[in-house]
């Protein structure tokens, strides 16, 4: 059974970076709008790399990401956002999920309608952006563009950047007309944690 | 000319008439049915979650709708800004250069700029700007900021009146 904290895995080499790790870390992903989120990638490449070794029956994943379906070891998008800030912001974690047992979008939805609602534009580096049926984290931004991280499979969960081409040029736009066709559902906007 | 020449004359003029009319009629009738299907079309792609789906279904309404030219071309304008955002979200050089095929070809239709004016309501500055510029695009970031930008101002013009 993997220890909830990352130990106990091919991935805790100290190397690359841990749940451990990230957790020790005071910053969290959300509020730094100056450095990279390291939590973030670091968690990411943890759990691309761990994601094949999740059994929902060891408690790790049973207890802190609730996923839908228990005999289910791969994230959709809202487990996979929840599961990053279960590592940076546990109690936001919590707070999120309530008293049940699992994570969709809805619950983000529903928290952050009533702590402060979304906002269309100014988007910051570590906010969560939000469709009616996804979401993700803004990882860059440059005035109104803005890249983002997260999970678009509900079969299986491979994080990956959107908003910034191979070449470099960042084309998502908070103007941008087809915002609410790049994602499942309608753009609703970005919160700050 | 005798009475009964005019008369003949005058009923083959009168015959020819009807018939350009109703030509004339049917060919009005035609277009804005053609109107009416563009307006469905559209209300109907509003209704799809994703741009993945979108894409087939405007190559569709393409071929449905190539008996109008300013319909076809509307079309060609709206799909090639699907399929450069489909180049930008899964890197398929091949929507790249599709997005750029459809913006040439109604560039290459449109020799008088007037359907872009009328239609788009650019003026012929930004339009010989775009046709100076879109023969050389190529997929690198300068080329991806020109088809992305210049297809997104197009594709917001389409509108329904």
């Amino acid at each position: 059974m993997p220890d909830p904290t990352g130990g106990g895995t091919g991935t805790n080499d100290g190397g690359t970076g841990t749940i451990s790790e990230i957790e020790k870390k005071d910053k969290p992903l959300i509020d730094d709008e100056t450095e990279p989120i390291e939590p973030l990638e670091q968690s990411s490449t943890i759990l691309a790399e761990r994601s094949e070794e999740y059994n929902c029956d060891d408690g790790f994943v049973y207890e802190q990401l609730y996923p839908r379906d228990p005999n289910d070891n791969k994230f959709d998008c809202s487990e996979w956002a929840y599961y990053i800030i279960a590592q940076v912001k546990p109690i936001l974690a919590k707070e999120i999920c309530s008293s049940q047992k699992y994570v969709n979008t809805t619950k983000f939805i529903d928290y952050i309608t009533a702590n402060g609602g979304f906002r269309i534009n100014n988007p910051k580096v570590g906010d969560i952006v939000m469709w009616t049926g996804h979401i993700e984290f803004v990882t860059e931004v440059s005035g109104e563009k803005f890249v983002m991280h997260g999970c678009r499979s509900s079969n299986y969960c491979a994080p990956s950047y959107m908003g910034k081409s191979s070449n470099g040029y960042i084309w998502l736009n908070t103007s941008y007309e087809k915002l609410n066709e790049i994602a499942s559902g309608e753009f609703i906007g970005f919160w700050t944690p | 000319m005798n009475k009964t020449t005019i008369f003949i004359l005058l009923a083959l003029f009168g015959l020819y008439s009807s018939c350009s009319n109703s030509k004339q009629r049917n060919y009005l009738k035609e277009q804005n049915d053609l109107l009416n299907k563009y307006e469905k079309l559209l209300h109907q792609k509003k209704e799809f979650d994703h741009y993945s789906d979108i894409i087939p279904f405007l190559e569709k309404a393409m071929i449905e709708f190539n008996s109008s030219d300013t319909i076809f071309n509307k079309i060609k304008i709206d799909l090639a800004s699907y399929y450069v955002l489909d180049y930008l979200m899964l890197g398929k050089d091949t929507s790249f250069f599709k997005a750029k095929q459809l913006l040439i070809e109604v560039f290459n239709f449109d020799k008088n700029n007037q359907f872009l004016i009328n239609e788009f309501k650019i003026n012929k500055n930004q339009i010989d700007s775009i046709r100076s510029i879109l023969p050389d695009v190529d997929n690198n970031a300068e080329g991806e900021q020109f088809l992305f930008e210049t297809l997104e101002e197009l594709s917001s013009r389409i509108n329904i009146k």
